[in-house]
């Protein structure tokens, strides 16, 4: 009870951002979802980013408040920032335009920021459609990711990401760190390591759940994996002197860039090489040895959703998904670290 | 890891050393009868995950070195040298000692730069994408 009445004290000093760049198809499900919270929020603006479609006539049809910024803002996180300045309440949400939520996710997230010194909070990601086998191996990145690794970087006080698509911030804070940085492809990621280095924390609720439009095609999730390896990888070389002094989280990143580069090369070089080599396709079976250990935390989650035929379905997408990634994070390193070749421009794919 | 990053190998070591922390300090948070109830329910669920993954990989370690490999040996000699490997968990042991190298490796480097007081990296970064963006967005100072 007094985590409803606080997520009611929250948000009714919480205004909503949502950017939106020709997103005439899915802006309406996305403002509807959030009128429809059991704690719906003070005021939701949708910032029409100079789209060519109708996405800002659909947005003002719903009756919330829609600005337009004289030309495009060329980022997520400028769109964002265009609105921000706007935002008078407490607490402020971020949102894409192609997401939604389960009706009580903002009565679920909202508590986690009782605390001052918690910066943000954000929730558990699933996609809304798994149909394709890109949306298939994103589901289970996300069920395994999220019911895994995210509870324990909860724990710890240190989540790696405060996932952009869904997430609440205090305002003031926000405010004080410049808003959303718009120096790296991933302005999530440098937003929560920034508000690490400000010595605030931030959160990790998993009832909370949002459900975000993935890249049903290898065209949209070239683009998105493209932004987002090439973001890991520029946020790296911006904090890494600043990370190296937070404890569970220079361990948590230090896993994870090793993972990124030998796991990338042994997908994409020993394991071929070696099957070639000794000419015995058992060697292949490196790609799917952990197979075992990544379906147990896929299975839990999969059951409490009531989708185990689907987790069942999409599960070999994962490794599919998994070796496309790597291809990504190895080209991301070799651009960025070797050649200095950095990734510019911010290219929309969900 | 995170979506997009490929996140096997020693960082699933890494987070079951975390749980094993988790454990202890819950362990001792109830010695001591503090409250940690939704903290004592994360790792519960942590802990099932473990223990079934764990289950689950000697599991596939005695399928693959007792039933598939010798099956498949008939054909193919070389497969012994697999068999004699036992994967995955020789995989998982050298993983240990990888990580292990590694924690040491980042605590150094951290323990190093708090001692020489290298100054806080500077805000400005070659990269910029803010070139993109339009002067209202430029504008906020706050």
């Amino acid at each position: 009870m007094n985590a409803l009445i606080q997520a009611h004290k929250i948000a009714r000093e919480l205004t909503v951002i949502v950017p939106a760049y020709n997103e005439a198809e899915s802006i309406a499900d996305t403002i509807k979802s959030i009128q429809s919270q059991t704690t719906p929020p003070k005021e939701i603006i949708v910032v029409d980013d100079f789209s060519s479609d109708d996405t800002g006539d659909i947005a003002r049809s719903c009756g919330v408040r829609v600005v337009r910024p004289p030309q495009n803002t060329g980022s997520k996180a400028g769109a964002q920032n265009f609105a921000l300045v706007m935002v008078t309440t407490r607490y402020t949400m971020a949102i894409d335009a192609d997401t939604t939520l389960a009706p009580d996710a903002i009565e679920k997230l909202a508590p986690a920021l009782k605390d001052a010194h918690i910066a943000c909070a954000c929730g558990f990601v699933v996609p809304r459609k798994v149909e394709t086998v890109w949306e298939r191996g994103r589901y289970i990145e996300y069920l395994f990711a999220f019911t895994f690794y995210k509870p324990i970087q909860d724990y710890f006080g240190k989540i790696l990401i405060s996932s952009g698509c869904f997430s609440i911030y205090r305002t003031d804070i926000l405010k004080q760190v410049g808003g959303w940085p718009t120096r790296t492809m991933a302005e999530d990621m440098d937003l929560t390591w920034t508000f690490y280095n400000k010595h605030y924390g931030t959160r990790f609720v998993p009832d909370a759940v949002c459900y975000p439009i993935e890249p049903s095609s290898f065209h949209i999730m070239r683009k998105q994996l493209n932004r987002w390896s090439h973001g890991f990888v520029q946020n790296l070389m911006l904090h890494w002197q600043e990370v190296l002094q937070i404890p569970y989280l220079r361990m948590a990143i230090g896993v994870a860039l090793w993972d990124t580069v030998s796991v990338a090369i042994a997908y994409l070089l020993l394991i071929p090489l070696l099957t070639i080599l000794f000419q015995n396709p058992f060697f292949l079976l490196a790609y799917v040895i952990d197979a075992p250990a990544v379906f147990v935390p896929v299975f839990l989650r999969a059951q409490q959703r009531q989708e185990i035929n689907q987790a069942l379905v999409s599960f070999p997408a994962f490794f599919l998904l998994r070796v496309v990634n790597s291809i990504f994070i190895l080209e991301a390193i070799w651009s960025e670290l070797v050649r200095g070749k950095r990734l510019l421009i911010y290219e929309k794919g969900h | 890891m995170t979506a997009g990053i490929p996140g096997t190998g020693i960082s699933v070591i890494f987070y079951v050393v975390s749980i094993l922390i988790m454990f202890l300090r819950e362990g001792l948070s109830w010695s001591q009868k503090r409250q940690g109830s939704d903290k004592g329910r994360i790792l519960w669920l942590e802990l099932i995950i473990v223990l079934c993954s764990v289950f689950s990989l000697w599991l596939t370690d005695s399928l693959m070195n007792y039933l598939l490999i010798p099956l498949a040996d008939m054909t193919n000699k070389s497969l012994s040298m697999i068999g004699s490997f036992h994967l995955p968990l020789h995989p998982l042991l050298i993983g240990l000692c990888l990580w292990l190298m590694l924690t040491v490796s980042i605590e150094v480097t951290a323990f190093l730069m708090r001692r020489q007081r290298i100054a806080a990296p500077t805000r400005d970064y070659p990269l910029d994408i803010s070139s993109n963006v339009s002067p209202a967005t430029k504008g906020l100072v706050v």
